[in-house]
């Protein structure tokens, strides 16, 4: 084991956690968790020996997570996925959300990547979103505003649809 | 204690009701678990293609094999 951190006998996570390794010495790890019904973003810090952590407590009606979805470089800020129907941005060290996104349609899956990683997104500087639903949707996206303008829409055809279906 | 396989690309996907696991971003051969009632742990892989995850939930973290 590299490193670890307890955060305690009665949590449980309520999805995969997301972690970012910046140096050999440095790396950040967002989780979500429910502790008797408090629902918690933590993102813990871990630079060498030294640990920091920082907790937000999500209030307010939510469907139940479904994800943590990374946005930038470093893990300053992640992307909070609420059963595909709302993303919310969050930064360490800050108490509430930066943003939030009432996703338009009933996707099926939300995932970000950087736009280097593909040929359609390739010319643009951002990291991108898509939300696949009855088509793939691709949205520059940044942690300080929602998304707005998709960059492009593709409809998606049968066999992929039923295998998003199926996920 | 429980045993845990799964193949590789991991993804966000649970391995069981009580644990989670994923890829660690810029790393090429670590992961990160959550586990109830534990934590969070990262932990070094020895392999690419395919990953023993032994979790013992009484201790802290977990074992990779």
């Amino acid at each position: 084991m590299v490193s670890s951190y307890s955060v305690g006998p009665d949590i449980k996570f309520l999805c995969a956690p997301v972690s970012v390794r910046n140096t050999h010495e440095n790396t950040v790890t967002w989780a979500f968790y429910d502790n008797k019904g408090d629902l918690t973003l933590v993102c813990w810090t871990q630079n060498g020996v030294e640990c920091n952590t920082h907790t937000i407590h999500i209030t307010g009606d939510k469907p139940f997570i479904h994800s943590l979805l990374s946005i930038g470089n470093v893990g300053e800020s992640i992307l909070v996925n609420f059963g595909h129907a709302r993303l919310e941005c969050y930064g360490n060290g800050e108490t509430s959300s930066r943003w939030g996104w009432d996703i338009p349609g009933k996707p099926n899956s939300l995932t970000t990547f950087k736009s280097s990683e593909s040929l359609l997104t390739k010319n643009i500087v951002a990291d991108v979103l898509l939300v696949l639903g009855e088509q793939s949707i691709f949205y520059p996206i940044s942690a300080v505003n929602p998304p707005e303008n998709a960059l492009v829409s593709i409809p998606l055809d049968e066999v992929t649809l039923n295998s998003l279906r199926n996920d | 204690m429980a045993g845990i396989s799964s193949p590789f690309p991991l993804s966000s996907t649970p391995l069981s009701q009580n644990v989670y696991i994923s890829t660690v971003t810029n790393s090429a051969s670590e992961v990160v678990v959550a586990a109830d009632g534990e934590g969070l742990s990262i932990h070094h892989v020895r392999a690419k293609s395919f990953v023993l995850i032994l979790l013992d939930c009484t201790k802290s973290g977990g074992v990779i094999v």
